[in-house]
């Protein structure tokens, strides 16, 4: 409703190394997939431009580094981070499994408004293996314990579903970005209620 | 003396209003320093003297040696600094009549002033000396002289009373016209009356400055600490072996390129213009011929400045160790490249200048003298080119420079095609003579019954396989022994030093069925990996040679073989060539090699590697000599354009001169060296991390340590080498000085000391090599030495910078590599130095290049978009406020998790909060068992 101006959207992919952030991405931005793999070093980002909602949204993807040796290089770009995804291998349960750790670790180093709500994606990758090991249900409970995180799966490979799991992320991250925007918009917001007023302590510290 | 120095001050201050202020406030504060710095400087070599000296019998005379050497030098700076130029200098330098008179020709030298209150007789005395024959030789001569004497005090003392002479001859600035400065020194020279000399000076040596007391005088950048090493007149001479070291095929074009060499400096003293600043102009631009040489771009000499600055104080000596430390040629061509680009600098800066003519011409002749062995068409027309450019007002000197030019492009091609001829028939074979070598001179191989065992079976089978695979027959034969060779300089290496076990894994570590070296230690070792590794390619052992010859601007072949090695495995990611950080992704393919043995090897690798970048396809390119010609012209074209040299030989004709090139690279001189070392190289290895002891000649049974020949007792005088305490014959042993590594890692004593031939062969070619690890060596050398931990935290920082630059742009992260190149010891491991690091940490030379390394990348950092984004946030005080590993100053950085925080924020109690997440979600979920180190920032 507000205002009708540019939207950016910084959406970071999380995942251990070799689930397929980096495939995902290049599938989701450039339409293309190649089966070497190459390890992203660092981290970094491609934008995509995106209609959600009938406007027009700048999508930010950060693709990161799976691999721990890259840990000395910090993650504050995880700061202001609209929405994140989580991504998973469906044939390996280790990657899996750490999808929780890479949540806490999100949340902690991203320290969002609301870290309750924040806009996650979880992804389970490479559905055209044929070696699955980590059921789709096992991957619907993690996500509903975890405050219903939508959850895709895809395959980076055959351009499966990623164009609806990134469009998720876009979506619900504006659905928060428009909260953010009723107050942002106008000088000093008079705060109302009380729980809008809490995360914000939080943050602030 | 109060109103002596009333008096002097008057007059500077009367001086100092005349002249113009400006121009004086600018350099006062320098000036300051260096008079300080001298004063400093004699006080520090007179009481080594004194120490040294006072341990003596009383009746002990001091000869020349580096200390008394130093004093003298410290002497000739005090009457050098603010010296002016003659009038009649000045005057026959603006007529161009520089050669008419010895007195001018000499430049800068303060014969007048001493001549001046010197005895006639002692100047007759003196100016009778056979071996001096210029002003400069004198003034030295003459220090040494009142030295012997004991006269240095009264001359001082007479000087500092003539005022109204001190300012005929001096600035106002200068040192003796300072009216504090030569009161504490002459104070200082009363010290010297314990002492008697018997200094040397008539010495052919001594008919130039040398750079310490230059430095010291403040006529040129210290580049160097002003060394306290200078060698003694008569070593010099013996100094001089006409390149026994130089292999044999290559001997004459080697001898001619020699008398060039030395040509060219002999040149020098004559050729030094009077002015002060063009001077050390021509200083700077021998040290950077010298020493910067194979640079593609011109920015960043004083990075590579310089080991052999260092270890060759003496001007005169310096071209002579060129000779003896480094084959000359393939220095003179590294030196194309970059002198090249430097040329271009430094005529353009002549151009700007005001200079006069005159000192234009000379000094362009000096450069161009320079460029004599280079010997590429397109030198001499740029050089021509800005000839003309710059002679613009006398007719007669352009007319000699043309000369001077026309003499230029005549000179260099006889010997050069003559090596082209070598070239072509000894080009296959220097390799495999150098196995012959290595196998025949090898030591028996020994194993450690520890773990360390384990690593050298793995490298056993490393080689084994690699056998195995091996086509080329000639090479199968020598695997082997290179196995052997191999092994046994592990054990050597981990015998030596008492490295833990898990230190082995940062010499080598095995991935798959590939070696790695992921640390630049061993050098030995890697050097025999490159070239194993080159065996387990066995169609690629001849590209190798391809690319050496096309790789026009640089080098031998055996740079090229290790850049084959570690370009060969450039594919996948770009960033892949870089070494360290994302080494670790793909390190099957990332050989990651030391630099080679001495600094042309290391340098032409570098730049072999990037060239090979630019030209990946050579890697499988042609094998015969002929098909290397054949494909020639094209490659030519395409490296000399990718290389940004000046060069523009056009594709399509092979050229005579760039032929001549070739045939620098596959000189088999490096390799004949590097064989030389390999076989005794095991051992002596050893002594690079062991302050040897000496065993006597009993010990050696009475025979020399190299020829085995009988020493001692009536065979004459057994020669003590430092380096490793063994005896040697005075074949063996020529008293050749040079710095001995353990006795700077274990005592941080920079004198040099006597070693035998082969050792100082060895020593010279592993100066720049980074072997030295204080961390393991002697940890305690940080808190002893400031200077050295706070270059510790620089390069700290410059690790950290690395991770950044390397995970940007490649561009980024290629030019931060090309300007640490050829050290990229400095931001691999923070504690890792070569002898040339260590003399650059006592003169800040290092810090310099590394602060400024730091700026670069951090600035960097700052504003690059995406490496800002990757700093950290501390999770501590959560303050938004993004901060940085390298940010030494204010932050710390865990080791476990490597995440950062405020240093104030973290304490040594306060546990690091990441660590702890990561200790609860292990042993929640213990039950998964996986390598923590393949999976993310959040191992379960």
């Amino acid at each position: 409703m507000a205002s009708r101006k540019k939207v950016l959207l910084k959406v970071i992919i999380l995942g251990d190394s070799g689930v397929g952030k980096t495939s995902l991405m290049n599938q989701y931005v450039a339409k293309k997939f190649s089966n070497q793999y190459k390890a992203t070093i660092g981290a970094d980002f491609l934008t995509k431009e995106v209609m959600v909602d009938d406007r027009l949204v700048t999508m930010q993807i950060w693709d990161t580094a799976g691999q721990e040796r890259f840990q000395s290089l910090g993650v504050a770009f995880y700061r202001g981070a609209d929405g994140c995804v989580l991504v998973f291998d469906v044939t390996m349960p280790n990657t899996f499994r750490s999808l929780d750790s890479w949540r806490d670790e999100f949340l902690i180093q991203a320290s969002p408004r609301d870290p309750e709500n924040f806009p996650f994606v979880v992804i389970g990758n490479k559905i055209d293996l044929e070696n699955r090991a980590v059921s789709a249900r096992r991957a619907q409970g993690w996500c509903h314990s975890k405050g219903d995180i939508p959850y895709f799966e895809t395959s980076a490979k055959e351009a499966i579903n990623v164009e609806q799991a990134f469009q998720a992320v876009a979506k619900n991250a504006m659905a928060q970005e428009s909260d953010v925007e009723l107050c942002s918009d106008f000088p000093d917001p008079i705060k109302l209620k009380d729980d809008q007023a809490k995360p914000r302590e939080n943050c602030a510290c | 003396m109060s109103t002596l120095s009333l008096d002097s001050l008057s007059f500077i201050i009367a001086d100092f209003l005349a002249s113009s202020m400006s121009e004086y406030h600018e350099d006062t504060i320098h000036h300051v320093k260096v008079k300080k710095g001298i004063t400093i400087l004699f006080s520090k070599t007179l009481k080594l003297l004194q120490h040294k000296h006072l341990q003596l019998d009383d009746a002990e005379f001091i000869y020349s040696n580096d200390a008394s050497n130093n004093l003298c030098n410290v002497l000739e700076a005090v009457f050098l600094h603010g010296l002016k130029d003659s009038v009649t200098q000045k005057l026959t330098a603006y007529v161009g009549l520089a050669a008419s008179s010895l007195d001018t020709t000499s430049g800068l030298n303060f014969w007048n002033v001493a001549a001046k209150f010197t005895h006639k007789d002692v100047i007759v005395q003196l100016q009778s000396l056979s071996q001096i024959t210029t002003p400069i030789g004198w003034c030295r001569a003459w220090v040494r002289m009142a030295l012997n004497d004991g006269l240095m005090q009264s001359y001082l003392h007479s000087m500092i009373v003539d005022v109204k002479t001190l300012k005929y001859f001096y600035h106002s600035f200068a040192y003796l016209r300072d009216f504090e400065q030569p009161g504490i020194l002459n104070n200082l020279l009363t010290g010297l009356m314990s002492l008697e000399f018997k200094l040397s000076y008539n010495s052919s040596v001594l008919n130039t400055w040398n750079n310490g007391t230059l430095q010291i005088a403040g006529q040129i950048e210290s580049q160097v600490p002003p060394s306290p090493t200078l060698q003694i007149a008569g070593q010099i001479e013996s100094q001089v072996p006409p390149s026994k070291s130089i292999t044999a095929p290559n001997s004459e074009d080697l001898t001619h390129t020699n008398v060039k060499v030395t040509h060219i400096v002999s040149i020098k003293p004559e050729t030094i213009s009077p002015s002060n600043s063009l001077q050390s102009d021509i200083m700077d631009n021998l040290q950077c011929t010298r020493h910067m040489p194979s640079h593609t771009n011109g920015d960043y000499y004083l990075s590579i400045s310089d080991g052999s600055t260092c270890s060759c104080p003496d001007q005169g000596e310096t071209s002579q160790m060129i000779n003896s430390r480094k084959s000359p040629v393939a220095w003179l061509d590294n030196g194309k490249e970059k002198s090249n680009s430097y040329l271009t600098a430094n005529l353009s800066d002549f151009k700007n200048s005001k200079l006069t003519t005159t000192n234009t011409s000379v000094a362009l002749e000096t450069q161009l003298q320079f460029s004599i062995p280079r010997g590429t068409q397109i030198d001499e027309e740029f050089l021509k080119h800005s000839f003309q450019e710059v002679s613009t007002v006398d007719n007669v000197q352009e007319r000699s420079q043309s000369q001077e030019n026309a003499e230029t492009s005549h000179l260099p091609q006889p010997p050069l095609l003559l090596s082209l001829s070598h070239c072509a028939t000894a080009e296959p074979k220097p390799r495999m003579r150098n196995y012959e070598e290595i196998c025949a001179s090898l030591p028996p191989i020994k194993l450690d019954p520890t773990e360390q065992e384990d690593i050298l079976k793995k490298v056993l089978q490393e080689f084994d396989t690699q056998s195995g695979r091996e086509k080329n027959e000639f090479h199968l034969t020598e695997s082997n022994p290179l196995q052997a060779w191999v092994c046994d300089n592990i054990t050597t290496k981990l015998n030596s030093t008492d490295f833990k076990h898990s230190n082995c894994s940062q010499f080598v570590q095995f991935e798959g069925s590939q070696t790695v070296i992921s640390e630049p230690i061993n050098v030995v070792l890697s050097k025999s990996l490159e070239e194993s590794t080159d065996l387990e390619q066995g169609s690629e052992t001849k590209p190798k040679q391809v690319t050496s010859i096309t790789d026009i601007s640089n080098i031998n072949q055996v740079n090229t073989l290790s850049d084959e090695v570690s370009s060969s495995g450039h594919y996948g990611n770009s960033l892949t060539g870089m070494s360290g950080w994302s080494s670790d992704i793909e390190p099957k393919t990332n050989l990651q090699f030391t630099k080679s043995t001495n600094s042309n090897r290391s340098r032409g690798e570098s730049f072999a590697s990037l060239l090979r970048r630019y030209t990946p396809e050579l890697n499988n390119k042609a094998v015969t000599l002929d098909q290397v010609i054949g494909t020639l012209s094209a490659t030519d074209e395409e490296l000399v354009h990718e290389s940004r040299s000046q060069h523009s030989s056009s594709g399509s004709q092979i050229e005579p001169q760039d032929l001549c090139l070739i045939d620098f690279e596959v000189l088999p001189t490096p390799d004949k060296n590097i064989s030389a070392s390999v076989c005794a190289n095991s051992s002596r290895m050893l002594f690079l991390f062991q302050i040897p002891s000496e065993h006597g000649l009993s010990q050696q049974n009475f025979t020399c340590r190299g020829c085995s020949r009988p020493i001692g007792l009536i065979y004459g005088q057994p020669y003590l080498c430092e380096f490793d305490g063994g005896l040697y014959c005075f074949e063996c042993h020529e008293n050749y000085e040079t710095y001995i590594p353990s006795s700077i890692i274990f005592n941080w004593d920079f004198r040099k000391k006597k070693v035998c031939k082969e050792n100082f062969q060895f020593l010279q070619d592993y100066e720049d090599q980074a072997l030295y690890d204080i961390e393991l060596l002697n940890p305690k050398l940080y808190t002893q030495l400031p200077e050295l931990m706070e270059l510790k935290m620089l390069r700290q920082q410059l690790c950290f910078l690395k991770s950044y630059l390397f995970t940007c742009s490649h561009k980024m992260a290629e030019s931060l590599r090309q300007k640490v190149w050829p050290r990229e010891h400095l931001y691999e491991r923070q504690d890792l130095y070569s002898i040339t690091d260590f003399l650059q940490v006592q003169s800040y030379t290092l810090h310099k290049l590394v602060k400024e390394l730091v700026k670069f990348a951090s600035s960097h950092v700052y504003e690059c978009l995406l490496c800002s984004q990757k700093g950290f946030v501390c999770e501590i005080c959560r303050n938004p406020k993004v901060i940085y590993p390298f940010e030494v100053d204010t932050t710390i950085r865990c080791k476990g998790c490597k995440a950062v925080y405020h240093k104030t924020c973290m304490t040594d109690s306060l546990p690091c909060p990441k660590c702890e997440r990561w200790g609860r979600r292990q042993s929640k979920s213990s039950s998964i068992e996986n390598h923590p180190e393949d999976y993310g920032m959040s191992p379960t």
